[in-house]
C-alpha cells in the first residue's frame, strides 16, 4: 500500500494546517522541541531496534517537558504493546504490558468493581509512564504515590536481559525503576494492586474560599475526611482576590451503576490556536469566569471528577505552535503557604499569569522509588505560554524560591529548571548506579551537563 | 454469544476489533501462523471474558483448509461471524525483480482467501445464516505503479467477495468488504507516516462496528471512499502519466 499519494501530496498540505499527524512524539508542552530523534513503534517486543542508541521508552507523551524526549537518539513507542495479561477479580490485582492506557485500564476494571489506586489528572497515560515517574493523584494524602501499589515489574535492559523486580526481589532496583523516568531500561509489564469500588460516581462538593490560608484549613480538615482533594486557585487575580479558588474534595460514592465513562475525547482541537489567544487578559479573563462559576456539590461521574481536561483532545493546541509549560514544585511543611504564596505572586507578576493552577497538600506516606517527587507539604502547578527569554527568565525565579525552600520540582513537568535542583533534592550518585548504558533522555542530559 | 471463527487473527488491527468482541463474551476460535503472537493475543482474549481456541495454521498450506475449518466448526458449533484479514505487502520492487515472491503474494492475499471462503460460504449455507467480513483494501481500488500487484490481489479478492455477496443474499448470508485506507500496523511500520493514517485501535473498532452494523462496503475510516472516488475518476489518459 505504499505511497497512495506520493511526496508532494495532500498529506503536506493537511499537515501545515493541522501540525503533525498522529506520528508526532513531541511532550505535552511541545517546549523544548526535539531534535534529530528516530521512532520505533514496535507491536511485539522481540522485533530488533533498528536505530541507534540512546534509547528512550515514550508512553502517550503526556510529560510537559523533555522528560519523554531524546534528541540525536531512538524513541521506543510502547503504545502498541498494550495487553492485559491476567486479572485476579476477588483481590484486584491485575498485570498488563505497559503500555496500556489508563484509559483502557479502567473501561476494563470498572465494571469489575475496581478502580486505580491513584490517579493523574488525565487518562491518557500509560501504565509505564505512571511508573516512571512515579505518579501521584487527589488521593495522595491518603495513598501516597503510584509507586506504593505496584506489587512486581518486568525491566528489559539492553543487554536483552529481563529483570523481574519488586520489594522483596532485587529492591534497589525496583526502587531506582519507580520514578527512574525510564533510564533503568525499558518498563514491559507489571503488576498493580487495584482499589475496591461499589459505584462509577463520586460524592463531590466543591467549596469557594478566598485566600490561601483558607485554603490550608480547609484542605487540612479535609484530609481526614476525604479521600481526594484538591484546589482550583486563580492563577492571575491579583489584590483583594489573590490566593481565591475552589476547594475540591470527595469520596467513592456507595451508590450508583459501575459504569467506565467514554471513551475518547468529546472534541478534538483541530489545530494550532494562533498564539495572541492566550495572553494576560484572556487568562486573566478565564480565570475570574471560572472562579464565578456556579458550584454544584453532588455525586459525579469519575472521568468529570478526575480528568476534567480529558473532554477535550489535544487542548494543548491552544497555546499555538510556540507551545508552552507548567511549573510544579513542592514546598516542604515547613515553607509551607508562604512560599506558595510567593510562588503565586511571581507567576502573576512576571508572567502571563497562569491559565491554570492547581494547589494540592501532600501527605508524608513514603514512595519506594528513589527520584519520587512528592514529600509531605504543598505542591502548585502553574501553566504559562512559553515566552522565550521572558520564561526562562520566570522558571529562574520560580527555582529561586523552591530551592530557597528546600522543594523539589517534578520531573513529568520540568522543561528547563536548574539542574542542579536534582542534585540537592535526590541521591543522584546512588541512582545512576541503575541507569541502563544505553538509555538516556534530554532531561537527564540537563542534569548531568549541571555537573561537568 | 457471538461464535466467530478469525483468520488471521495475529493481525494488528484485527486484534483490536477481537477485544471489542471478546469483551461481549464471544465464542472465539483464532488462528495465527506465529505461535508466539497468537497465544499472547488468544490468553488476553480470555481474561476480557472470552471463550477462546487458538489454532497455528500457515493459510499458504491449502491443503489443510477443509480439515482446519471442520475443527472450528465443531468448536463453534455453528460460525456466526467468519473474520479473514491475513494478508502479505510485497513490495512492488521486490515483486518486479523476483516472480517467486509475488507469487507468493496472490496465493496468501488471494488464492488462499478462495479456498477459505468457499468452504466457509458452504457451511455457513447449511447453517443457513451468518457473516463473513473479509479485509480488502484501498490499494484494489485502482492499479498505481507503487503497488499494483498487492492492489492486484486485493482487487481479486474485493471482485470476489461482491459475488459471493451477490450468490449468498439469497440465504440471508452477508459479505463484508473491509477496505482501510493507511492503518498504522506492522505491514505498514516501514511507510513514512502522513496525517492519513489512523491507528490500529481505531481502525479494529471501526471495522468491529461495520462487522455489527451489516454494511456490504466499508471503507476504514470512511474519508476514504472520497478519495477513492478522487482517484477513480481521474481519466486513464491522465493517469497514466502520474506518479502515484
Ligand atoms: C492534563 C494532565 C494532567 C496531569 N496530571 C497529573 C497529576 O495529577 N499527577 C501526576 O503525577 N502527573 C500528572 N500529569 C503528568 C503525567 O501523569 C506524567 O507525565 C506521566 O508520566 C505521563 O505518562 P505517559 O505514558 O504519557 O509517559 P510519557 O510522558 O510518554 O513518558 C514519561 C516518562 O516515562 C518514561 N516511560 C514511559 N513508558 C515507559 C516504559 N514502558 N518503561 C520505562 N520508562 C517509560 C519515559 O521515558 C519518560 O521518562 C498530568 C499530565 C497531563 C497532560
Ligand atoms: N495496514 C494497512 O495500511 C492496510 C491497509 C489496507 C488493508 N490492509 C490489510 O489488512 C489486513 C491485516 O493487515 P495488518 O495491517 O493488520 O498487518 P499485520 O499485523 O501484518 O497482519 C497481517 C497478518 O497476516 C498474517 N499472515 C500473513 N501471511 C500468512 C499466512 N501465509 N498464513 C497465516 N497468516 C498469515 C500475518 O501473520 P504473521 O504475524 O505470522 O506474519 C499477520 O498476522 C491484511 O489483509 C492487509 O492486506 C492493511
Amino acid at each position: 500500500m505504499s505511497d497512495l499519494i506520493s511526496s508532494n501530496n495532500p498529506s503536506s498540505f493537511l499537515k501545515k494546517f493541522f501540525g503533525a499527524g498522529i506520528e508526532s512524539f513531541e511532550s505535552w508542552g511541545r517546549y523544548p522541541k526535539v531534535q534529530n530523534q528516530n521512532e520505533f513503534i514496535p507491536y511485539w517486543l522481540n522485533e530488533a531496534i533498528p536505530y541507534s542508541s540512546p534509547l528512550l521508552a515514550y508512553g502517550l507523551g503526556r510529560s510537559y517537558g523533555d522528560c519523554c524526549l531524546c534528541d540525536n537518539g531512538t524513541i521506543i513507542s510502547t503504545r502498541n504493546i498494550n495487553r492485559l495479561i491476567s486479572f485476579d477479580k476477588e483481590d484486584g490485582i491485575i498485570e498488563c504490558d505497559a503500555g496500556i492506557s489508563f484509559s483502557d485500564l479502567l473501561e476494563f476494571i470498572v465494571p469489575h468493581g475496581w478502580f486505580l489506586p491513584v490517579t493523574p489528572g488525565t487518562r491518557f497515560v500509560t501504565l509505564g509512564g505512571a511508573i516512571a515517574n512515579d505518579v501521584h493523584g487527589k488521593n495522595h494524602h491518603r495513598e501516597g504515590t503510584f509507586g506504593r501499589h505496584i506489587i512486581e515489574l518486568e525491566l528489559l535492559r539492553s543487554d536483552c536481559k529481563s529483570l523481574i523486580l519488586s520489594a522483596g526481589n532485587n529492591p534497589e532496583f525496583f526502587n531506582a525503576t519507580i520514578g527512574g523516568i525510564g533510564l533503568t531500561g525499558l518498563i514491559t509489564k507489571a503488576k498493580i494492586k487495584l482499589k475496591k469500588i461499589h459505584s462509577a460516581f463520586i460524592d463531590a462538593e466543591t467549596i469557594r474560599f478566598g485566600n490561601l490560608n483558607d485554603f490550608d484549613k480547609l484542605s487540612r480538615e479535609s484530609d481526614s475526611t476525604h479521600e481526594y482533594t484538591v484546589a482550583w486557585l486563580d492563577g492571575s487575580s491579583r489584590g483583594k482576590s489573590f490566593g481565591r479558588g475552589h476547594f475540591i474534595r470527595g469520596n467513592h460514592s456507595e451508590e450508583g451503576a459501575l459504569v467506565p465513562g467514554k471513551k475518547n475525547p468529546s472534541i478534538t482541537i483541530p489545530c494550532d490556536f494562533p498564539e495572541f489567544f492566550l495572553n494576560r487578559l484572556s487568562i486573566r479573563a478565564f480565570n475570574e469566569t471560572y472562579f464565578r462559576k456556579p458550584l454544584a456539590n453532588s455525586k459525579i461521574h469519575y472521568s468529570p471528577f478526575f480528568y476534567p481536561l480529558d473532554v477535550l483532545g489535544k487542548w494543548n493546541r491552544i497555546y499555538g505552535k510556540r507551545g508552552f509549560f507548567q511549573y510544579q514544585c513542592v514546598i516542604p511543611e515547613t515553607a509551607g503557604i508562604p512560599a506558595i504564596h510567593d510562588l503565586l505572586e511571581t507567576g502573576i507578576k512576571l508572567g502571563t499569569g497562569s491559565f491554570l493552577t492547581v494547589l494540592k497538600h501532600f501527605g508524608e506516606l513514603k514512595s519506594p522509588g528513589m527520584l519520587s517527587f512528592p514529600m509531605k507539604g504543598y505542591t502548585i502547578t502553574m501553566d504559562f505560554p512559553f515566552e522565550k527569554l521572558k520564561s526562562i527568565e520566570l522558571i529562574k525565579r520560580l527555582d529561586a524560591i523552591t530551592r530557597s525552600a528546600g522543594g523539589r520540582v517534578y520531573t513529568a513537568k520540568d522543561a528547563g529548571s536548574a539542574d542542579d535542583l536534582y542534585y540537592s533534592s535526590f541521591n543522584i550518585e546512588k541512582f545512576e548506579k541503575f541507569i541502563d548504558p544505553a538509555f538516556s533522555s534530554n532531561l537527564w542530559r540537563r542534569v548531568k551537563r549541571s555537573r561537568v | 454469544m457471538k461464535r466467530i471463527l478469525v483468520i488471521g487473527g495475529t493481525s494488528a488491527m484485527i486484534r483490536e476489533s477481537l477485544r471489542m468482541f471478546a469483551k461481549e463474551g464471544s465464542k472465539i476460535y483464532i488462528t495465527g501462523r506465529t505461535e508466539n503472537k497468537l497465544t499472547s493475543i488468544a490468553d488476553e482474549l480470555k481474561v476480557l471474558g472470552a471463550d477462546v481456541k487458538e489454532e497455528c495454521i500457515d493459510l499458504d498450506l491449502s491443503d489443510e483448509h477443509l480439515n482446519f475449518i471442520k475443527r472450528a466448526a465443531e468448536y463453534l458449533e455453528k460460525i456466526d461471524i467468519a473474520i479473514l484479514a491475513h494478508g502479505i505487502n510485497i513490495p512492488q520492487a521486490e515483486a518486479d525483480s523476483n516472480i517467486e515472491s509475488g507469487r507468493k503474494m496472490i496465493q496468501t492475499n488471494f488464492v488462499s482467501y478462495v479456498s477459505l471462503l468457499t468452504l466457509i460460504a458452504n457451511q455457513m449455507i447449511e447453517q443457513g445464516s451468518g457473516k463473513i467480513a473479509a479485509i480488502v483494501s484501498v490499494a484494489g481500488d485502482r492499479g498505481r505503479q507503487s503497488n499494483f500487484l498487492y492492489g492486484a490481489t486485493k482487487a481479486a479478492l474485493d471482485t470476489y467477495l461482491s459475488g459471493l455477496r451477490n450468490k449468498l443474499h439469497k440465504y440471508g448470508i452477508k459479505v463484508i468488504s473491509i477496505k482501510p485506507g493507511y492503518v498504522d500496523t506492522p505491514m505498514t511500520a516501514s511507510f513514512p507516516h502522513n496525517p492519513l493514517f489512523t491507528s490500529a485501535k481505531e481502525a479494529g473498532e471501526l471495522i468491529f462496528k461495520a462487522i455489527s452494523v451489516e454494511k456490504d462496503i466499508v471503507y476504514i475510516p470512511w474519508f476514504w471512499r472520497w478519495i477513492l472516488t478522487i482517484i477513480k475518476i481521474i481519466p486513464e489518459q491522465i493517469f497514466k502519466r502520474m506518479r502515484l
